[in-house]
């Protein structure tokens, strides 16, 4: 129990008012010289300056600390002046700015002067051009908001405190418990267990219609593995309800209600040991038995009849892909070879690599025809992993790695599923299949992205024939006829 | 068993007072000494993670607002109020670092290893007292190491916690991977040494050094649980050694153990031959083991606390030993569930998803057992026993995501979404905090000999709770929308544009959670020094941690060391008096055994004793009929 010194907490709360109040007061925006700089600043510098970044002249947030004052106001009336007495600083800076001088304002006083720098120390800075809509962040006034709700919370917090230290010194007085603090904790489990599932409830009906699982995979094995989810949720499901509710429930119903009661002596039962280990084995073995034929089926096919080879290649922070051209085969590849046009590295040596065909940012799927997505990367590991066809593999430096699949829905059929399941969402009109990286590669990981696109193979084959391979490009320039006459061939048969 | 040690501590006692400033408080020897410098540590390294976590929130829920607060903290690694992308996934590689080895493995183990292996197994100190205050210094030595590189010029390490190469071993893959990558495997080294030092030390002690009568079998479950992570440690973390060791090889010699045909920086690199997956297996060795190094003392303090807090015995105390041995054991042959998307055997995959399907059924049993341990039972609702109900709730909730990431089918869609970062988080992460205040809340007046407020206790939980569940709860359904993790912004993704909302919300809930903890850090500190004096066995409980004298001194008890006659958990025996029976009870005064015997339902229910008289089932079962009437008194 807390015991506090009132003496202690009122002095503590006065200290903290006068912090509060004090800085306050020290909000140099509301202050007469800051608001002239302003003006000042706004009407003669804004043209060649501004606070945070460098325009025609550099940012000049921070020039108070780089140079003296003195010399600020010697530059800013006549800085060609201060350059004819050889002043270091000033001829370093005209040579840094390729000898383009800086207008002089002889016509400003220094008090004017060090308005201005007043300002543009304590200026808030502009923000910067928000991706999204929402333009209202960053004010100044938004700063104080936070401190003021900071300082709400400490005088909540202490006036918390101090009921509580009043609650205790009644307690301590009466001899016995003003609130039944063990009651109220435990009417407080089935409280939040009514909560909780509301808003489990909640968050369920408001999301899951967002999640891939809501529309279905877009590939043969994602049905499979669909199928698999569904019934793991609803086992997990079930037991995470039941054991939520117990867990919940049984601190409210067996609370101590007072001294002289004593628990049940319960230390053991073998029987229902034995039943409760049984039982989730053999769910689980179920389970196992059923994830393991999946996972098989998945990873462990021979290749399919039919199947095409494409290669991913990843490098920070772009995605490309090679397709194998009319023979059908991805020539070999030695990172050795990386440079130029040829960055995905392919070995020119092996002739199957000639009329390899690359492309940056789109990976363009036949419906309906497994595929075998070969991986590879440049620098670092990297994951393309595509949500919506439940496919996933890593592409790692010196490890050539691979997943088969097959494309079942195309773009245009996926989208119109989307406008079904969010009629009011116009962004899935132009929703695309996307695939990510989703393992971190560096600093733009964030940004490393290529849409995939699943289309029949008559439009597939037409996308195809725009595409010419980087060694005839290179190698062979040829006449428009013959040109056409090799990409049409590169339409897979 | 017989105490080799208290003869030759025994003597240590008479001169504790002698013991100047620095070898009391600096360098001490005395467990309960270290226990408290491992705590305060731990507990300052997880004000500086969950303050990292808060700030790279707040850059994710509002990308597009400007927080001057990143400029005057991150200086330069930030741009107009906005966190830079690598210095995003810095704060996120600190966060995860800290959390997962400083807080959850030191602090959490170091901190209550120390203090209740001597205490509760009725030793005078640790087999070697030298080589603990090694250990927390290494420790120590380490956190500054770790937090010294986020002051370097390129950054402190920001590939993820799990460090991953080759990203993390050249550092032109990114600035991170400088001298900030240096010093998190220098520091890593350190900390590995530490934990050694430690490990060691407390399995020692805990099989040569038990007192008089207290068998194996008679051992609380906390003990049970520091043991089995104290070999998990040391089987695992030298793996963890040799690995990092190769990395900086890799790094600093130019060897290939993780590299080949690195084009890079417009060069192609000469290593060839290495594999940069060795590393995760290396890493995963340890890395999977070091989960159950984090939730088993958790599981050990919960156990403890709940059976405490119910009056109850712990149910099934035999199957909750073998269902820490199991998670133990089992957790050595799991490793490869964390890499089914890396391109490695199918066939091995299918090994690795059926041992760790196998894990999920000790965990299921002691979740069972703590439920049964609190059927029926007279529960006090102390902000500990709060702690460790809400523990149960999180070992639930995120265990059973682990029964769709352990599938190895499954885990191709969720493999590093945020549903992976849901699940972890409350199973591990989550969970093992509250096992740590739940432990700090019960055990404070046996270390500061002073009680924390109750009353801030309880708003710190609820606070917590909700938190927790606002937090991490949201994340499954991101996860099942395909979110990646580790992503600094969302702004160039239209298809995740829906997901704005939830990412505030999410941070909100940080924010609420992690005041929270301001709150508790606040009782922490107050109570340390202006708490109420606390009386020698405040929760009535039965271990012999309660029967030292309040006074700390070196040797833990004057006199002879207490004898044991019986398991800790004999609570609301029908034959004693009072609802508790401590270990050092002799058998002549309350029999070892209760005559009703252990236990099978029926017999139990023939000889149930007088002295519960609301305990019957019309009680149990009209609760909802008389809720109107509680309320009412309430």
């Amino acid at each position: 129990m807390l015991h506090f010194n009132m003496k202690k907490v009122f002095a503590l709360l006065s200290v903290i008012l006068v912090l509060g109040i004090g800085s306050f007061a020290a909000d140099l925006t509301k202050d007469p010289g800051y608001l002239n700089g302003e003006k000042l600043f706004k009407s003669n510098c804004t043209t060649c300056h501004a606070i945070d970044k460098k325009v025609l002249g550099p940012a000049l947030k921070g020039v108070t600390s780089r140079r003296k004052e003195a010399w600020i106001l010697k530059w800013v009336k006549d800085n060609a002046a201060l350059r004819a007495t050889n002043d270091a600083e000033a001829v370093a800076i005209f040579n840094e700015y390729k000898g383009v001088p800086m207008t002089a304002f002889g016509n400003l006083t220094d008090t004017e002067i060090k308005n201005i720098l007043v300002y543009i120390e304590n200026a808030p800075l502009a923000a910067p051009k928000p991706v999204a809509a929402d333009t209202t962040g960053d004010t100044p006034q938004d700063t104080t908001s936070i401190w003021i709700f900071v300082l709400l919370g400490v005088f909540m917090f202490i006036l918390l405190t101090l009921a509580i230290s009043i609650e205790n010194k009644v307690s301590k007085l009466l001899g016995k418990e003003v609130i039944n603090w063990n009651k109220i904790n435990a009417l407080m489990f089935p409280i939040m267990l009514v909560v909780g599932s509301y808003y489990v409830y909640a968050q369920f009906a408001k999301y899951s219609s967002y999640t891939y699982f809501a529309v279905g995979s877009g590939s043969a094995h994602g049905k499979v593995i669909d199928q698999m989810f569904f019934v793991t949720l609803a086992i997990t499901g079930f037991v995470f309800i039941l054991c939520q509710i117990l867990a919940f429930i049984f601190p409210y119903l067996y609370r101590h209600r007072g001294e002289g009661t004593k628990a049940f002596y319960y230390p053991d039962n073998n029987q229902i040991e034995f039943w409760w280990t049984i039982i989730p084995s053999i769910v689980l073995v179920s389970l196992l038995v059923y994830g393991l034929k999946t996972w098989n089926g998945i990873t462990m096919q021979d290749k399919p009849k039919g199947a095409y080879e494409i290669e991913i290649f990843a490098r920070q922070f772009d995605w490309t892909v090679r397709y194998p051209g009319p023979d059908g085969i991805l020539g070999k590849h030695d990172y050795k070879k990386i440079g130029g046009a040829n960055f995905v590295g392919m070995d020119y040596n092996d002739v199957a690599s000639h009329d390899d065909i690359v492309n940056v940012g789109e990976l363009h799927l036949v419906v309906n025809e497994p595929v075998v997505m070969n991986l590879r990367a440049q620098d670092v590991i990297h994951s393309a992993f595509i949500p919506n066809l439940r496919v996933q593999m890593n592409a790692v430096p010196g490890i050539p790695t691979s997943q088969t699949f097959i494309p079942t829905v195309t773009t245009k059929e996926m989208r119109k599923r989307l406008l079904a399941e969010h009629p009011q969402d116009s962004f899935y009109a132009n929703w695309d299949y996307m695939l990510l990286c989703n393992k971190i590669c560096g600093a733009q990981h964030y940004m490393m992205k290529m849409v995939v696109i699943i289309e029949t193979k008559a439009d597939y084959n037409i996308w195809l024939r725009g595409l010419k391979s980087p060694y005839q490009t290179a190698n062979a320039p040829v006449v428009a006829e013959q040109d056409t006459a090799t990409t049409k061939k590169t339409a897979i048969n | 068993m017989s105490n080799v040690a208290s003869d030759n501590m025994h003597h240590d006692d008479h001169g504790h007072h002698k013991q100047s400033f620095i070898s009391k408080y600096v360098f001490s020897m005395d467990h309960k000494m270290i226990s408290k410098q491992f705590l305060i540590t731990g507990l300052i390294m997880g004000l500086i993670g969950m303050t990292m976590s808060v700030l790279f929130r707040l850059q994710l829920a509002w990308p597009d607002k400007s927080f001057p607060i990143f400029d005057t903290l991150f200086g330069k690694w930030s741009t107009d109020g906005h966190i830079n992308p690598d210095f995003y996934m810095a704060l996120v590689t600190m966060h995860g670092t800290i959390m997962v080895f400083f807080v959850l493995t030191a602090g959490l183990s170091g901190t209550f290893s120390n203090l209740l292996i001597p205490y509760q197994i009725g030793c005078r100190d640790m087999a070697s007292p030298f080589l603990n205050m090694l250990s927390y210094w290494f420790f120590f030595l380490s956190s500054c190491i770790l937090m010294s590189s986020l002051f370097v010029q390129t950054g402190p390490a920001s590939g993820g916690w799990t460090v991953y190469p080759p990203l993390s071993a050249l550092p032109k893959a990114m600035p991170g991977s400088g001298m900030g990558m240096t010093l998190w495997l220098i520091a890593m080294i350190f900390f590995i040494g530490s934990s050694l030092l430690a490990g060691i030390n407390y399995v020692v002690t805990i099989l040569n050094m038990r007192t008089h009568g207290l068998t194996m079998t008679r051992l609380p479950l906390t003990i049970w649980a520091f043991f089995f992570t104290a070999v998990l440690g040391i089987l695992s973390f030298p793996v963890l050694l040799s690995g990092s060791l190769l990395l900086v090889f890799d790094r600093s010699f130019g060897t290939s153990f993780y590299l080949s045909e690195i084009f890079i920086d417009g060069h192609p690199l000469t290593n060839a031959g290495g594999s940069p997956i060795l590393w995760q297996h290396l890493f995963w060795f340890l890395g999977h083991p070091e989960v159950y190094i984090i939730i088993l003392p958790a599981l050990g303090i919960t156990s403890e606390v709940v059976a405490t807090n119910s009056r109850k015995p712990i149910f099934g105390y035999k199957a909750m030993v073998a269902s820490i041995m199991g998670i133990a054991g089992l957790s050595f042959f799991v490793w490869g569930h964390h890499m089914f998307v890396t391109g490695m055997n199918p066939l091995v995959g299918s090994v690795f998803m059926f041992i760790t399907f196998l894990v999920a059924i000790p965990s299921a049993v002691k979740t069972f057992n703590y439920l049964a341990t609190m059927w029926r039972g007279n529960i006090k609702f102390t902000p500990a026993m709060l702690f460790g109900i809400g523990l149960v709730s999180l070992f639930v909730t995120g265990g059973l995501t682990g029964i769709f990431l352990g599938n190895a089918a499954l885990d191709i869609p969720l493999h590093d979404s945020y549903f992976v970062v849901a699940h972890f988080h409350i199973v591990m992460g989550s969970s093992a905090i509250f096992g740590l205040l739940c432990g700090i809340y019960h055990w404070f007046p046996r270390m500061f000999g002073r009680m924390m407020n109750a009353q801030l206790g309880y708003i710190h939980f609820w606070m917590s709770l909700i938190g927790v569940y606002m937090v991490f709860f949201p994340m499954h359904f991101m996860g099942l929308g395909g979110v990646p993790r580790r992503y600094y912004a969302f702004t160039a993704w239209d298809q995740f544009a829906i997901w704005n909302d939830m990412n505030q919300f999410i941070t909100i809930g940080a924010i609420v959670g992690s005041t929270a903890q301001l709150i508790f850090l606040y009782n922490f500190v107050y109570s340390i020094f202006f708490g109420p004096k606390s009386v020698q066995n405040p929760w009535s409980s039965n271990t012999l941690e309660w029967t030292a004298p309040q006074e700390q001194i070196h040797g833990n008890w004057v006199g002879e060391v207490p004898k044991v006659y019986r398991w800790p958990y004999d609570y609301s025996r029908p034959d004693a008096d009072a609802d508790f029976v401590p270990q050092n009870v002799p058998d002549d005064v309350v029999p070892v055994e209760w005559a009703g015997g252990h236990h099978s339902l029926g017999s139990s229910k023939a000889e149930k004793p007088k002295a519960e008289p609301q305990q019957d089932a019309i009680v149990h079962f009209s609760w909802f009929r008389k809720l109107g009437v509680r309320l009412g008194i309430l």
